[in-house]
């Protein structure tokens, strides 16, 4: 026993100083990620508001509440169908386009410039471009699609278009970011491996598919996760294009989380519900791992 | 010779000090949701205020209209709260019952407001359970009607309408002889108050008096809904699926808009574009009833209260409440009202209208509510669902919420 706790001793010694680096680094971790993720918990055990001055402990009943709350199940559903049509849309999207511009070709850096740049604007700015692009009557979008006889499309006011309108605006937003990553991966790619296939006769697709693709697993399978953990958590863009209407169709779970704690006043509620959202990621995220970990 | 003027400086000293004592200036915080033009005012009417009154001192927090809530919750709940704030009449109950605000009864006798010098349903916005709250600035006319002077010109129409048949046949004509629609709505919680004014003209409201059940799911209620949904759908004079119906509005696209008085500054930037604004028609009973809200001012809860303050405070409200004669909205004192600033601006039009003014129900769980009637008129104005149904299904969601 006293050797066990004088070789912990030692050993801690020894490493005494790679504490020390850390030491600043996880002071920052529990004061700012650690501690809300507790608070938040013990918030959600509770019935209160914001201002904290009426705090009652309820036990489990704020995660009871939400099983009869429809307004819950049609933010979850949304929400689902969000991430459901985001993320593939974005990851076969940027493969595409990191492919494209993984060449050598007069204006590359131009056009890398275009898919990237939407990224360096704040979601707000993207939120009022796509309201000037989707107005019905005069933007952008009808006044072409009018040329193919299409339209007019009631993009943001309808709520079977609405969810669908807010994906094609953050696609649009966040592809750039995956495009950068695709293509630092596909520059990863030992150039012996397509030297080699070239001398066994792989080109242009059955190359893309048989080579690219499957080393590109690694990056596929970070960016996947990283949208979808974004996706769960997306906000900026209803909040400010929809609001999450029309009559709810667009409310997504931050939406509904925002508002019960600042409209309705119930943070404990609000709190269980960031909760329920951290689970489903954190099941999300390690179902994936472990599943493509396995393959 | 000495001696005198050891004495004169003596004196010198004692009287320097005496008066940097009675100098000694209060400094309050006040943070407000003012943007804008209104803004600028309220900057004007702070300094002014400032320079004349040596022993206090203002400084305004600004932080924008829709994070406004979000940051004053915080403020209050973190005990960082600024020493005077604005809470808006709808949202005033839900902050009182939850012990946000001071209780202001006794500051206001001291202070030498009184009941009798305010308009009496914006006075009353600032009670909760018969406990004074807040002080209103102001009356937000939160919905008029906005009309294109050279559409109606187009379609032969000399004076805008002041009730349902004539705005429906008004609108179109506008859209018969003009290219523009009859109509421009908005959408979102601007519906909703619009929807709300007709309810009230229509003879229902959103809940009963004692504020424990719903009511408008019945002949009124129904017939108000109606009204908006045959817009869109019956007379088709109304584009259902404009985004940014202000904008719409602002480029011609409409004849009439049905919005609040607040958007005036967006649509005075469009210089080709003349246009008028009056209370909306009397569309059920002869009754104009329209939304009202008010700007209060309220004490958020302090962690430690300090009397000197709050006394400060009041005297600021005292003075501002007085001095609104170029303000944007209907000055809240009666006194005020009746100058010649006020008469001869838009405002004065609005004045007859005021016996009319309606303000959304003192419910602590406001938002729910609302949230529950919007959702369900939404649906109803796409067609999604008959007005009966949304009705019923708005109804039972607010008794619920109220039974809680």
């Amino acid at each position: 026993m006293a050797k066990a706790k004088r070789s912990f001793y030692r050993s801690f010694k020894e490493n005494l100083t790679g504490y020390m680096f850390v030491l600043p680094y996880f002071c920052f971790f529990g004061l700012f990620t650690l501690y809300p993720i507790l608070q938040g918990f013990f918030m959600s055990l509770t019935e209160r508001d914001i201002f904290g001055f009426d705090i009652r402990f309820v036990g489990l009943k704020n995660y009871a509440q939400m099983l009869t709350d429809q307004r819950f199940w049609t933010a979850l559903k949304n929400t689902a169908s969000f991430t459901l049509m985001d993320v593939p849309t974005n990851v076969v999207l940027a493969i595409l386009l990191a492919t494209l511009l993984n060449r050598h070709f007069r204006g590359k850096e131009i056009s890398l410039s275009m898919v990237f740049f939407p990224r360096l604007l704040s979601i707000s700015v993207i939120a009022f471009i796509w309201l000037w692009l989707y107005e019905p009557e005069w933007g952008l979008l009808n006044h072409y699609l009018s040329f193919l006889g299409v339209g007019p499309i009631s993009w943001l006011r309808n709520p079977s278009v609405a969810l669908r309108a807010v994906v094609v605006a953050t696609v649009w937003w966040t592809v750039g970011n995956n495009v950068v990553l695709f293509m630092a991966g596909m520059q990863q790619i030992p150039t012996e491996v397509y030297e080699a296939a070239e001398l066994d006769g792989s080109v242009g697709l059955h190359r893309f598919f048989r080579i690219t693709l499957p080393l590109l697993r690694p990056t596929a399978q970070f960016v996947v996760i990283m949208q979808i953990i974004a996706s769960f958590q997306i906000f900026g863009q209803v909040n400010i294009m929809t609001g999450g209407g029309p009559a709810g169709a667009t409310r997504v779970l931050v939406q509904y989380i925002y508002e019960t704690g600042f409209s309705y006043f119930e943070m404990g509620y609000a709190a269980a519900l960031s909760y329920i959202l951290f689970l489903l990621i954190m099941v999300v995220s390690v179902i994936q791992l472990v599943w493509l970990r396995e393959r | 010779m000495k001696r005198k003027i050891l004495v004169f400086l003596v004196l010198a000293c004692v009287l320097m000090t005496a008066s940097t004592a009675m100098a000694k200036t209060v400094s309050i915080t006040f943070r407000d949701l003012f943007s804008g033009p209104d803004s600028d005012l309220m900057d004007e009417m702070v300094a002014k205020f400032n320079e004349l009154h040596p022993h206090i001192h203002v400084e305004r927090q600004l932080t924008t209209w829709d994070n406004y809530y979000d940051q004053l919750q915080l403020a209050i709940g973190s005990g960082q709260a600024p020493d005077l704030a604005v809470v808006h009449t709808r949202w005033l109950p839900a902050f009182a019952a939850r012990n946000a605000l001071v209780p202001l009864d006794e500051y206001v006798q001291k202070a030498g407001l009184s009941s009798e010098a305010f308009i009496e349903a914006a006075w009353n916005g600032g009670f909760y359970k018969d406990v004074q709250y807040g002080i209103p600035l102001d009356i937000i006319v939160s919905v008029v009607l906005f009309y294109n002077e050279d559409l109606m010109a187009q379609a032969g129409i000399e004076n805008p309408p002041t009730n349902m048949e004539e705005f429906i046949s008004y609108a179109q004509q506008i859209q018969e002889k003009t290219d523009a629609w009859g109509v421009i709505l908005p959408g979102g919680y601007a519906a909703y108050r619009n929807f709300f004014s007709t309810l009230y003209q229509a003879g229902a409201s959103v809940v009963n008096e004692e504020g424990t059940a719903a009511n408008f799911n019945n002949d009124a209620g129904r017939a108000a809904l109606q009204f908006w949904v045959d817009l869109y759908h019956k007379y088709q004079v109304a584009p259902l699926d404009v985004t940014q119906p202000l904008e719409a509005f602002r480029l011609g696209r409409g004849g009439f808009y049905v919005d609040g008085v607040f958007n005036s500054p967006g649509l005075d930037a469009q210089e080709d574009l003349n246009y008028g604004v009056t209370t909306i028609p009397a569309f059920f009973n002869n009754n104009r009833s329209f939304f009202a809200n008010s700007h209060n001012f309220v004490i958020p809860r302090q962690r430690r209260l300090d009397p000197e303050k709050v006394e400060a405070a009041m005297e600021f409200v005292n003075w501002m409440v007085r001095n609104t004669h170029n303000w944007s909205a209907v000055p809240s004192l009666i006194e005020v009202t009746e100058t010649e600033e006020v008469l001869n601006s838009a405002r004065g039009q609005v004045l007859e209208q005021l016996p009319d003014l309606v303000y959304p129900p003192a419910l602590i769980d406001i938002g729910r509510v609302e949230t529950a009637i919007q959702e369900a008129m939404e649906a109803a104005l796409q067609g999604d669902i008959d007005v009966a149904t949304a009705l019923e299904r708005a109804e039972a969601e607010v008794n619920s919420i109220l039974g809680r």
